[in-house]
């Protein structure tokens, strides 16, 4: 062994210089690609916001589609003010209205938008909800909630309450609000090409049971959740029936089950998110066509906890993610056609588990590092996945011709990972000398890991990502 | 003499909590869920909603547990459901989640307005005057366990994928 590892240190340092060759790139064949749609919008939406005065008056010098003249400013305050009571406002207003609420504390629920109205915070007012109930229902289309916070929404086993509910309402947005103390945070039912940005929302709940999901959207469709915080819900974002939608830039901590939980929904993308210690990072669930890029999936420890979890999600993308510290990366079951490029895997118990059920997925270019397991799988049968020129800190081949590749295959499954799937107390052996020597006899003769569970041509660089 | 009696009043006590004991261990009961720790057997994900979990017991004791009332059903269907021994299954009284009721004597109600974790919908309820009076509140349709696999068997042939949106 000390020689192999000497044999591999001088190759090592032979070989840096030379880069390994050109890759050649993943194909790309999702045939519907939002991600090419998002960028630019957020990089509008960006521009609008540094522009002067609040980011809505922009959007509205935009839309022709509203009636200037008829438009009117309805002011609710405290002292002085059109009207005292948000609600008498809501049912005073017509659709193009502007209802500005100025700063105070408004001890009111169930206030109904069912007009078209753009209503703004200026110096944070709070609706204190009092745990009565809802906070906001919309049913009309095109309506902008901004500068809001919302607080004590009741938790029910029956009533999904929300702070603020789109109801069959399209085409809203709901930009920079404060919820918290709350059940459901935005809850979207049937509403469509919804923009959910700049919110933070913060519950405190411990137990699932009496905890509620962040962003919660179902039926709903081409929503971009962009640059939220989401801290202490059961599940912080959460899509059921919902497509070509954007979650992108949110920081989405300490939720009780998952960062994000897909529940089948097509052609989503979600990109520059940030999963921090959460149950488990993000579930995608029954999903078809999903690309998930440039997240971070980190310290989503415990038991059965993982970055990622893949269940019969077919035809998508994960690349350029850093999965670090969790106790499984990425696990995967009965998930096809599903390419794993440039991510980086550091210190996480199973970089990879891929079950036996998924098939003809690609696993390249990716950086595996400091992982107590780099993959695992439950099955000894035959492996459909292909696992090809990744970066393996375990590896100990050699690169004589200097094309940057190993000339010996590296096989990543450790026969000892088998006999921990099948007995999980046996991980208490991890670091015994019976496991070395377990390790030591399968590199030299691989008989029981999956034969065909090998990268044949694995880089003696790491992946500059 | 004094001796044997006392440990004969001693030791009668720890028979019969060691009776109790053998008689607990047998019992095929439903048996706890972790809430928020434990994974449903055929989804995975991780079960959350004590109001929706179900449990499979088999002949061996052993529980296999569930996030929502509908992936018990698909389970029993699927390659490894079918090998078990089952003893028992149990679903959750809705209106009072910790009661468990046997999957085959409860009434269900299938509704949108009661959201289970895998979208079927299913709640459960100890009578049929109970299901009838969620009903009147949530509209849905109110069934019994057979139908209810009948329509888990349906809206997931050909996977849980398959499962028809109803997006209207």
């Amino acid at each position: 062994m000390a020689l192999a590892m000497l044999m591999a240190f001088m190759v090592h340092s032979r070989s840096s210089p030379a880069a390994p060759g050109l890759m050649p790139a993943p194909e790309i064949t999702s045939e519907v690609t939002p991600e090419e749609r998002v960028p630019d919008e957020v990089v509008a939406r960006k521009a609008a916001r540094t522009g002067s005065g609040p980011f809505a008056e922009n959007l509205l010098a935009d839309e022709s589609n509203r009636s200037e003249a008829a438009s009117q400013a309805l002011v609710v305050g405290e002292r002085g003010g059109d009207f005292a009571r948000i609600a008498d406002a809501l049912s005073a207003a017509s659709d193009g209205d502007t209802i500005r609420i100025e700063a105070g504390t408004y001890r009111e629920h169930e206030l109904l938008v069912d007009r078209q109205v753009t209503i703004l915070g200026i110096g944070r007012p709070v609706i204190d909800v009092e745990h009565k109930g809802e906070g906001i229902r919309i049913t009309a289309d095109n309506v902008h909630l901004e500068g809001l916070e919302i607080r004590n929404v009741p938790t029910s086993h029956s009533r999904d309450h929300a702070a603020i509910r789109f109801d069959r309402a399209s085409g809203g947005k709901v930009i920079d609000n404060i919820l918290d103390d709350t059940f459901f945070g935005i809850y979207l039912a049937r509403a469509h090409d919804m923009v959910i940005s700049d919110n933070r929302l913060r519950a405190y709940h411990t137990r699932e049971s009496v905890s509620a999901n962040g962003i919660h959207l179902w039926n709903s469709n081409r929503a971009l959740i962009v640059d939220n915080e989401i801290i202490g819900h059961r599940d912080g974002i959460y899509l059921e029936y919902v497509q070509e939608s954007s979650i992108t830039g949110n920081h989405v901590e300490k939720n009780i089950r998952y960062g994000l939980h897909f529940m089948f929904s097509d052609d989503c993308v979600y990109r520059d998110n940030q999963f921090e210690n959460n149950g488990a990072g993000v579930a995608v669930m029954y999903s078809r066509r999903v690309m998930m890029k440039h997240n971070l999936f980190v310290n989503n420890w415990g038991a059965s906890s993982y970055g990622l979890l893949l269940k019969e999600i077919t035809d998508s993308e994960i690349f350029e993610n850093e999965f670090s510290g969790n106790t499984i990366g990425i696990r995967s079951e009965g998930s096809d056609r599903v390419k794993k490029y440039r991510n980086n895997f550091h210190r996480n118990g199973w970089a990879i588990r891929i079950m036996a059920s998924s098939m003809d997925n690609l696993i390249t270019e990716n950086n595996f590092i400091d992982n107590a397991f780099d993959v695992s799988t439950n099955s000894r049968r035959h492996s459909r996945n292909n696992f090809e020129a990744n970066y393996w800190d375990k590896y100990s081949g050699y690169d004589l011709n200097g094309d940057g590749f190993g000339d010996v295959p590296h096989r990543p499954v450790r026969l000892f990972s088998l006999i921990v799937e099948r007995n999980p107390m046996a991980l208490m052996l991890l670091r015994s000398i019976f496991v070395q020597i377990l390790d030591l006899t399968e590199r030299v003769m691989p008989t029981i890991t999956p034969e065909t569970l090998v990268d044949e041509k694995p880089l003696m660089r790491k992946v500059a990502i | 003499m004094k001796f044997s009696i006392s440990v004969g009043y001693s030791l009668k006590p720890i028979f019969l909590a060691s009776v109790l004991l053998l008689a607990a261990a047998c019992d095929r009961g439903p048996q706890e869920i972790r809430i928020g720790k434990q994974e449903c057997d055929h989804c995975r994900m991780m079960i959350s909603q004590e109001q929706f979990a179900a449990q499979l017991i088999t002949q061996q004791g052993r529980q296999y547990a569930f996030d929502a009332i509908e992936c018990m059903a698909a389970f029993m269907d699927s390659g490894d459901g079918r090998e078990l021994d089952i003893h028992s299954l149990w679903v959750p009284d809705f209106n009072n989640p910790g009661n468990w009721i046997a999957a085959e004597s409860a009434w269900y109600l299938q509704s949108d307005g009661l959201r289970s974790p895998m979208a079927l919908n299913f709640s459960a309820y100890a009578d049929e005057d109970a299901a009838r009076r969620q009903q009147s509140g949530f509209d849905g349709r109110v069934v019994r366990w057979k139908e209810v696999r009948d329509i888990v068997r349906d809206s997931w042939s050909g996977g849980t994928h398959e499962h028809s949106h109803n997006h209207h």
